[in-house]
């Protein structure tokens, strides 16, 4: 139960600290009566300048094949293996919305934008991704991306930093900025003040991982 | 029986909606493919237009209802008098009040009769593209190869390149990266990715073959085996890569296997043997053809369009195949005689004749049939699911297609043994699943004597284009060189790695491809696709 309610405390931590991210702190900035849409150009562009919209920007979501992929050599698991439910490859359950096609069902064509539960289902395979990478990172093993995190400190230190570059890198392939950093210095402010001990580290690291793992840039391409 | 009796009620419910669109058509109607040519001729440069009709969708939610600029067009033609007028009269209007004039819509591609809210809230910014991308790491001002590059790793190779690889590319000399970019490219369309089964060439021959698992027979076999589309997969696939003429797809006399592995290869054969598994019907005919699974003779194949699947996947039980025709002009040309689209007139020397008693010759069906039928004569005798032996419907006479439920086929005693005879042991009136048969439209003609007594007379040349072919080869050659073909190509190939419909901004770079593609590509796609990759709708973030 108390496992529970952490994650759910959890969750909301994500959810409002999302300001903290540098993309939903640029959106914020645009035209306040009517929010505009996100573009290549923003998205990109971090806190490091003030980049106007490209006229183009077209943006295409990652189909089902590109998400896989890229999660999996993110993240360092194996592709059949981010996200397991009943003992079944969760992405298959969400082929259609996340862009594939399924030749039993006369679905011969892919969905070029995605629909409303296309993010349901992008959020909660990087979650349970996160989540697998996490665990083993934190499990005794030789960790790939969460190395040295201090279990109980509330300090954002040379390792946080160390594994925020990481995902950025692997995720994004570029290096996180300024903004970047103190978005994720402020998610461990959020997290150490709704969870305690031991599950201080573990439980940013997993709410790092998802914020990146589902931030526009990562999932649009 | 009973897989035909489903068949039979399909027709039926086919044919009640056929019912209900003439009573439609009873009433005045401007939602028809010379309204469609006029607006396209008003707004000429209009993405969309491509074909020469605009689309049903300009005007409609869905036939009869009218989206806001169909409402508006139909007050202006109570008001100016004739359709032309009317559209002029409201181009620059705003119909759908988002801010844009219908002309404006027109040329920047968007859809006049929906309103886009972004056209409203989109802010100005009138800074230079320079400094609208300064600090964004994006060249706002056209081709950025970051971009491209890091965008070709993604379509082509089905992942993100490493932040080490994309590091090394940035610092890469101008003339490097476009050599790093164009390798990027051939070298995964020889991945898995790319050509393999499921991948991205395999998904895009579906849209075409529309497979129906439930009815496979061989590899991924259903529960009632009728033709092995995977035959048609690679016919497609294999004329989309390497150094293959994209134009095989629907002319090649030959036929294509593939074989697995850490790299796909596709290789053309004469002949397909016989699948082992899940054979089903194919069995029954294949042991009149030296136990293959294609039964087309060489001189009577044209790709695509004259397999098993196409026969006995598409054209089942139709004595006319009007809707075989139909599908392979709509996935092939782009064309969808169901929008209206492609009906050329086939000239005044045809006449259209309601040989399989449809009642095609009436006015109101006339406009399309006259097309479509000219269209379909050529596929007459290539037969499907209808078995005629010896003066015997076996369909009627029981349980042949049932026999192949579950991949086995059971035969009835009498044809069992005549099965083991062999074709020889016959003349005239064999009509077998699959296969290509002069006489068929005389059998069948014989077969439906009461419901289809002019059947005999279909003649097997036609019409495509408003060129007229006499065979079916023939059809696929005149359909392969056209530019609808070419545009096809292009558009699937646009839609795949663009995402989106040519606009105004991309329409020139749309149209060099397909001229490319017929010309300097000399139909490769692998050609085609080097080029598109270079080009600024591709690589302009």
């Amino acid at each position: 139960m108390a496992h529970h309610k952490t994650k759910i405390l959890a969750m909301i931590g994500m959810l409002i600290l999302m300001d903290g991210c540098s993309w939903f702190k640029k959106k914020g900035r645009g035209n306040q009566a009517a929010p505009r849409k996100p573009k290549s150009a923003d998205i990109r562009s971090g806190d490091d300048g003030e980049p106007g919209l490209s006229h183009r920007a077209n943006v295409r979501f990652k189909k089902i094949f590109l998400l896989r992929n890229d999660y999996a050599r993110a993240l360092q698991l194996p592709p059949n293996q981010l996200c397991v439910e009943a003992g079944k490859d969760c992405l298959e359950n969400y082929n259609i919305v996340l862009g594939g096609v399924d030749a039993n069902l006369m679905l011969y064509e892919r969905i070029e934008k995605p629909v409303p539960t296309s993010p349901i289902a992008i959020e909660r395979v990087a979650l349970q991704a996160c989540a697998r990478r996490v665990d083993l990172d934190f499990g005794g093993g030789s960790p790939l991306i969460f190395t040295r995190i201090p279990a109980s400190s509330t300090n954002f230190t040379d390792a946080h930093k160390d594994a925020v570059q990481r995902l950025y890198r692997n995720f994004l392939q570029r290096d996180p900025t300024d903004g970047d950093y103190a978005g994720h210095e402020k998610l461990l402010d959020s997290v150490s003040s709704m969870v305690s001990g031991n599950e201080i580290g573990k439980t940013w690291a997993k709410s790092a991982c998802w914020m990146v793992a589902t931030q526009l840039e990562s999932v649009l391409y | 029986m009973a897989f035909r009796l489903a068949f039979t009620q399909a027709r039926a419910a086919v044919m009640a909606l056929y019912v209900v669109a003439l009573m439609g058509v009873s009433q005045p109607a401007l939602g028809n493919a010379a309204n469609a040519r006029s607006l396209c001729a008003a707004a000429p440069d209009a993405p969309g237009c491509g074909t020469g009709q605009a689309e049903c969708a300009t005007c409609h939610t869905g036939a009869p209802s009218l989206n806001p600029y169909g409402s508006c067009l139909k007050d202006a033609i109570g008001r100016a008098g004739s359709v032309d007028a009317a559209i002029k009269a409201v181009m620059r209007n705003d119909c759908d009040g988002d801010g844009a004039s219908n002309f404006d819509e027109f040329v920047s591609g968007t859809a006049p009769g929906v309103a886009d809210e972004s056209q409203k809230s989109r802010p100005g910014d009138d800074r230079s593209c320079d400094a609208r991308g300064a600090g964004s790491g994006y060249n706002l001002c056209g081709y950025d190869h970051d971009y491209a590059y890091k965008r070709v790793y993604q379509d082509f190779c089905g992942i993100s390149p490493t932040f080490e690889a994309f590091q090394e590319f940035k610092e890469l000399p101008l003339t490097d990266k476009e050599q790093r970019i164009a390798s990027t490219v051939d070298a995964c369309m020889k991945s898995n990715f790319w050509r393999g089964k499921g991948g991205i060439l395999w998904d895009m021959a579906g849209v075409k073959v529309r497979p129906l698992s439930v009815i496979k027979a061989g590899d991924d076999g259903g529960e009632i085996p009728l033709a092995d589309y995977y035959d048609d997969y690679n016919l497609y696939i294999y004329h989309h890569v390497d150094d293959a003429d994209v134009r095989g797809v629907l002319t090649a006399n030959y036929y294509v296997t593939r074989r697995d592995g850490a790299e796909t290869s596709y290789t053309p054969t004469e002949n397909v043997p016989l699948t082992t598994k899940k054979a089903g019907v194919l069995a029954v005919t294949g042991s009149f053809y030296n136990s293959t699974q294609q039964f087309v003779p060489k001189d009577k194949r044209a790709g695509v369009l004259s397999t098993s699947w196409a026969q006995n996947g598409l054209t089942m039980f139709a004595s006319i195949p009007r809707s075989t025709a139909a599908h392979f002009y709509r996935v092939y040309l782009g064309l969808d005689i169901s929008k209206n689209q492609g009906l050329v007139e086939p000239g005044s020397n045809f006449r259209l004749v309601d040989y399989d008693n449809k009642d095609v010759t009436r006015p109101a069906c006339a406009a399309c049939h006259r097309s479509l039928d000219a269209l379909t004569y050529p596929f007459t005798k290539y037969n499907g699911l209808t078995f005629q032996i010896l003066g015997r419907d076996i369909n009627s006479a029981g349980g042949f297609v049932g026999g192949a439920v579950g991949g086995t086929v059971s035969l009835p005693p009498f044809l069992a043994s005549i099965v083991q005879g062999g074709s020889s042991a016959f003349g005239g009136d064999l009509l077998l699943l699959g296969e290509y048969n002069e006489n068929r439209m005389k059998i069948l003609a014989k077969m439906n004597a009461t419901t289809e007594p002019n059947l005999a007379s279909t003649p097997s040349s036609g019409f495509i284009l408003g060129r007229p072919v006499n065979s079916l080869p023939e059809w696929g050659r005149v359909a392969a060189s056209s530019n609808e073909y070419a545009r096809q190509i292009v558009h699937d190939y646009w839609r795949q790695l663009i995402g989106e419909e040519p606009n105004a901004e991309t329409e020139d770079d749309f149209e060099s491809l397909v001229e490319n593609l017929k010309t300097k590509h000399n139909y490769r796609v692998r050609n085609l696709l080097l080029d598109l990759v270079t080009r600024d709708a591709y690589g302009a973030p």
